[in-house]
């Protein structure tokens, strides 16, 4: 009798502690939060809040969001001016995703990033499954109309790695330990962690959170 | 004719203990497949695309709290025929367990946690994640197997045959 017990009590031990490591979105500073030159921003630079994306081009719940949650985000907070989205990959799933967040930078530089960050989820495949090795996206790259010589030259050159290092870095600091995470910051430096692909009821209660200071 | 393990839960303790049981996996299950959020605000989501994967965690979790409540009716009322069937039940949770606890969000933490081995951990996450849906079902099938043999034992404990019925045939008390 004991030792059944004993395991069932462990199993679920492990399970209430899965959820507990797991467990997180909070209020807090934005300490590690920036945005340069090279930061995709979506929505005016003056919006005053900004939703920080901590996503990773082959998570699927990172797609799942892309699906059901941005339209919203983009058409209530972006398109009228309280919010803008800003972009901060933290790959971890492996190298295929730090290729694919190069490859959204370098279209970044010819003014389509957030079209190939489109596409990247459109067509997201299986983790680390090869949908995103360096020459599809070269071909993604293709298919979106891109100058592929100053593709390419950005795509090879490596000029990226330490932004995607510092991103995730950043992310960690942070707080996110899994994607998406996102750090909704406010006008006056609070922040509201959001953990999850997250419906939009959660992303307008946070950015109202800020109004009235 | 009655179902055994119906009877078995008719008794409030082992009713309350499969529903709480039930209740720890699903809200387990249904916050790591992320249509529960609980911080910053209490949020429940099922997107349409999502539907099968919520009704596969909801039932998994049933079966689950059942499993267990049974199992352990077993052990507590029939030591001597319980303990395959128990160690069924408890592999069938363990599986069961393993199968929804394995998205990618979920390892990350623990990546911070294991180092070295944390490449090796999110490896093992992303193919889990990618057999999810396999890998409930599977668990589904067994914990049904469980149930089955669960019912079937039960239903052999409460038989009477010709040798015990003069000595009073062994049953599960109510």
């Amino acid at each position: 009798m004991r030792r059944p017990v004993f395991l069932i009590a462990a199993v679920l031990a492990l399970a209430l502690g899965a959820g507990y490591f797991s467990f997180s979105g909070s209020s807090g500073n934005g300490g590690n939060l920036s945005i340069t030159s090279v930061t995709p921003v979506l929505g005016a630079a003056n919006a005053p809040v900004a939703i920080f994306e901590f996503g990773d081009f082959q998570c699927t719940f990172c797609r799942q969001w892309f699906l059901n949650t941005e339209p919203q985000v983009i058409q209530n907070l972006v398109n009228t001016g309280k919010a803008k989205l800003v972009w901060k990959d933290f790959d971890y799933y492996g190298p295929d995703s730090t290729s694919a967040s190069e490859a959204a930078y370098s279209a970044g530089e010819q003014g389509k990033f957030w079209e190939f960050h489109n596409y990247l989820y459109s067509h997201q495949g299986t983790p680390n499954s090869g949908w995103a090795s360096r020459a599809n996206l070269v071909s993604f790259a293709q298919s979106l109309g891109l100058n592929m010589t100053q593709f390419d030259l950005s795509f090879n050159s490596g000029k990226y790695d330490s932004l995607i290092k510092n991103n995730f870095a950043d992310g960690q600091k942070l707080g996110a330990n899994g994607t998406p995470t996102f750090v909704v910051l406010g006008p006056n430096g609070k922040t509201v962690q959001l953990v999850g692909a997250q419906p939009y009821s959660a992303f307008e209660m946070a950015v109202n959170s800020f109004a009235g200071g | 004719m009655s179902l055994q393990v119906l009877d078995a839960l008719r008794r409030p303790v082992y009713a309350s203990g499969a529903l709480g049981i039930s209740a720890v996996f699903g809200i387990l299950f249904l916050y790591l497949n992320q249509f529960l959020f609980l911080a910053p605000y209490f949020i429940f989501f099922v997107p349409s695309e999502g539907l099968g994967l919520f009704a596969l965690d909801v039932l998994l979790s049933a079966l689950s709290g059942v499993v267990i409540a049974l199992s352990v009716f077993q052990i507590r009322y029939l030591p001597r025929l319980s303990m395959g069937q128990a160690r069924a039940g408890l592999g069938g949770i363990v599986i069961a367990f393993i199968a929804g606890a394995c998205p990618c969000y979920y390892l990350v933490p623990l990546l911070a946690v294991a180092g070295g081995a944390g490449g090796a951990l999110v490896t093992v996450g992303i193919i889990f994640a990618a057999y999810e849906i396999p890998l409930k079902l599977l668990s589904v099938a067994l914990l049904g197997t469980v149930m089955y043999t669960l019912e079937r034992s039960l239903r052999a404990a409460c038989a009477v045959t010709p040798s015990a019925a003069g000595e009073g045939a062994s049953s599960p008390p109510r």
